[in-house]
């Protein structure tokens, strides 16, 4: 494996032989430890020293299912702190067959020269010029580097948002059909990206060979039991290929914990109008696509692709925390126009999740009336014309909220919530308020501990058990990110054989004993690796707490506020309790 | 007898058949018929089942079945 260096101020590439020492390191796990080796904490997120840092997962390219996890990692322009933002589509096993571990991106181009950084069939990595599409929109950006380099390749890109530097800025990926639908969203790595004048990123795709394996026999014995696990798990197998993640709209409703109007209710009267159910109802009646193959190598197809009326694209895929986010967090039951904002989100390269809170705030301070999509969509244009009321947007909620003196902003160390709130599900509280990527779900998803019928322990309500459930999951996913391996399929992680399983396949591709011990070894390094990047960027304990809203505002139904103390919150990274 | 509106989420609908999404369905049940058994009815596996809702509040399967009644069966979810 090599990793590969790309100076953007005098356009140098280099090849490198992968550092010893990142060794048994993929993903998540790696973007840490090189931001944090090669970043100074305390620079300009947008200045010449931050990096930008692609890197599949380790186990991308692998035979094993659902595997193509894109970590992208850096120090965040949104939180201040490291961020590692992850995503799907075909880039990472692109990039994982062609051997590359890593694409480590340096400084920033002068003045606003824009590049392609192109990795052809042979691996070989050059910086090409791209002035000419500066301001180009994802779709249209996607279009012309297709014609440039044939459709063959998995691109990943930004929008006028990222070159805007804007702190709500995505990275689009391209999916299996070749659209730049799948979002690096959180975080504002597209304002990184921007500022280094990269403009996208295009890598051959299915070229090279599968990753090399130190026992092949031993790693396809275990990545079968694992799909198999995968498959006939009734959520992964059968629930996220009906509905998609979509699926958690009613159910999430239903306990009162579906922020709505700016996360001042917990149930949205019209949550039937575009739920799982109604939106594959209205996907099939039209002709569009559910049961979506989204990424390389995936099983669970739990994309989908939205059509209009007359059955032409719109979107893909329309997912459960854009419903929420643009739908109601916005009292928007038009799940059309929620389309129609997830496509313009992608097409700008914005976060759908900090996006939509953004309007969230602007509606709830007057801006405009709740309900008002003709209001939601236009403001999201802004963003993409940069007029001053949409450069405030792009940058996410916390910068609407200071701009009309509001305060009430759902938002940790300045990235959004998402779509469950913490009142309803206090062990949300503790991931949200305390994990280094600032709010974020898939950080640590404690949602099924807190709820009896779903095996969960925990009551919702109570602070009791809820940091030790938080530190687990968050440890769990700070490993899972680092194989690159999907969400979703951590369902073959479930049973006695499971966790065995997945270290059977590490050992089994490293050639190195690998035990359930030295899993916990790893998501604990990744972690505190994380943590201390975060204290030397100057962030505090006083940046893991919620915002005063969550802990006064009471939520109905459920009619209940935070009651996790800052004390509990302080416990949560030790890791040996 | 209690006659009540069974509406069924993710893919329950399914495992029922001769489901109306926009109407749900409705079932007259003896008295004193629990949630239970109720799934049991439906050809459901309770296994199948998540949570159960009787009238917007989360109930248990033991709760018997009220007349008029909106029963919402959701099947576990897990992901993120």
């Amino acid at each position: 494996m090599k990793l590969i260096r790309v100076n953007m101020r005098n356009q140098s590439v280099a090849v490198e032989k992968f550092p010893e020492k990142y060794d048994g390191l993929g993903g998540r796990g790696l973007t840490a430890m090189i931001v944090s080796d090669d970043v100074p904490a305390d620079c300009d997120a947008l200045g010449d020293k931050n990096r930008l840092v692609f890197a599949p997962g380790y186990l991308s390219g692998t035979p094993l299912i659902n595997t193509s996890r894109l970590s992208i990692g850096a120090k965040s322009p949104l939180t201040g702190g490291i961020k590692e933002s992850n995503v799907g589509g075909t880039i990472a096993a692109s990039l994982a067959r062609l051997g590359i571990a890593a694409i480590v991106v340096e400084d920033n181009a002068p003045g606003e020269d824009r590049y392609v950084l192109r990795i052809g069939p042979d691996g070989a990595a050059t910086l090409e010029s791209t002035s000419a599409l500066a301001g180009c929109r994802t779709y249209a950006l996607v279009e012309q580097l297709d014609q440039q380099y044939g459709a063959k390749n998995s691109i990943a890109c930004i929008g006028p948002a990222g070159e805007a530097k804007l702190s709500s800025a995505s990275i689009q990926v391209t999916d299996t059909d070749g659209r730049p639908c799948r979002a690096a969203g959180r975080g504002g790595l597209g304002a990184v990206m921007g500022a280094k004048g990269l403009k996208a990123l295009v890598v051959a795709k299915g070229e090279g060979q599968p990753v090399q394996l130190a026992d092949p026999s031993a790693f396809k014995a275990a990545a079968k039991a694992f799909a198999k696990a995968v498959k006939a798990d009734e959520t992964s197998g059968k629930l996220f290929p009906e509905l998609g993640t979509a699926n958690l709209v009613e159910p999430i409703n239903a306990v009162g914990a579906f922020p709505t109007r700016n996360a001042t209710q917990g149930q949205f009267a019209h949550a039937d109008k575009i739920s799982g159910e109604t939106l594959a109802r209205v996907i099939k009646a039209r002709g569009g696509q559910t049961t979506h193959k989204g990424c390389a190598q995936c099983i669970i197809n739990c994309s989908n692709v939205y059509v209009d009326e007359m059955g032409s694209y719109v979107t893909s895929s329309l997912e459960y925390e854009t419903i929420w986010s643009m739908g109601a967090m916005l009292e928007n039951a038009d799940l059309d126009a929620i389309a129609r904002l997830d496509f313009l989100c992608d097409d700008i390269g914005v976060d759908t999740i900090n996006t939509g809170v953004a309007i969230a705030v602007a509606m709830d301070a007057g801006y405009a009336p709740f309900g008002d999509v003709g209001a939601a969509i236009r403001m999201v244009e802004e963003i993409a014309e940069g007029t001053e009321l949409g450069k405030i947007l792009g940058n996410g909620p916390a910068a609407v909220g200071r701009h009309f003196n509001h305060k009430r902003v759902p938002v940790v160390k300045g990235q959004s919530i998402s779509a469950y709130d913490p009142r309803a599900i206090q062990g949300m509280a503790v991931t949200y308020a305390t994990s280094p990527m600032g709010a974020d779900h898939t950080a640590g998803w404690v949602v099924d501990r807190n709820l009896s019928v779903f095996g969960g322990k925990l009551d919702r309500f109570s602070s009791e058990g809820q940091v030790d459930a938080s530190r687990e999951a968050q440890l769990e996913m700070a490993g899972v990110d680092s194989l690159g391996l999907c969400d979703f399929a951590r369902s073959g992680m479930a049973g006695a054989e499971g966790l065995d399983n997945l270290c059977r396949m590490i050992a089994a591709k490293s050639g190195n004993s690998f035990v359930e011990t030295d899993w916990r070894a790893l998501c604990v390094r990744v972690l505190k690796t994380e943590l201390a990047f975060n204290r030397r960027a100057g962030l505090t304990e006083k940046d893991d707490r919620l915002p005063e809203m969550f802990l006064k505002e009471k939520l109905p139904p459920c009619n209940q506020v935070v009651n996790i103390t800052e004390a509990e919150l302080d416990t949560t990274f030790d890791f040996d309790a | 007898m209690p006659n009540l509106i069974v509406r069924l989420f993710g893919t329950l609908p399914q495992a029922v058949g001769r489901y109306n999404a926009d109407t749900g369905i409705t079932v007259i049940v003896p008295e004193g018929t629990t949630v239970a058994d109720l799934i049991q009815i439906l050809g459901l596996d309770a296994r199948q089942v998540g949570m159960i809702f009787l009238n917007g509040i989360l109930v248990d399967s033991d709760r018997e079945l009220e007349d008029g009644a909106e029963l919402k069966l959701f099947q576990p979810i897990a992901g993120g």
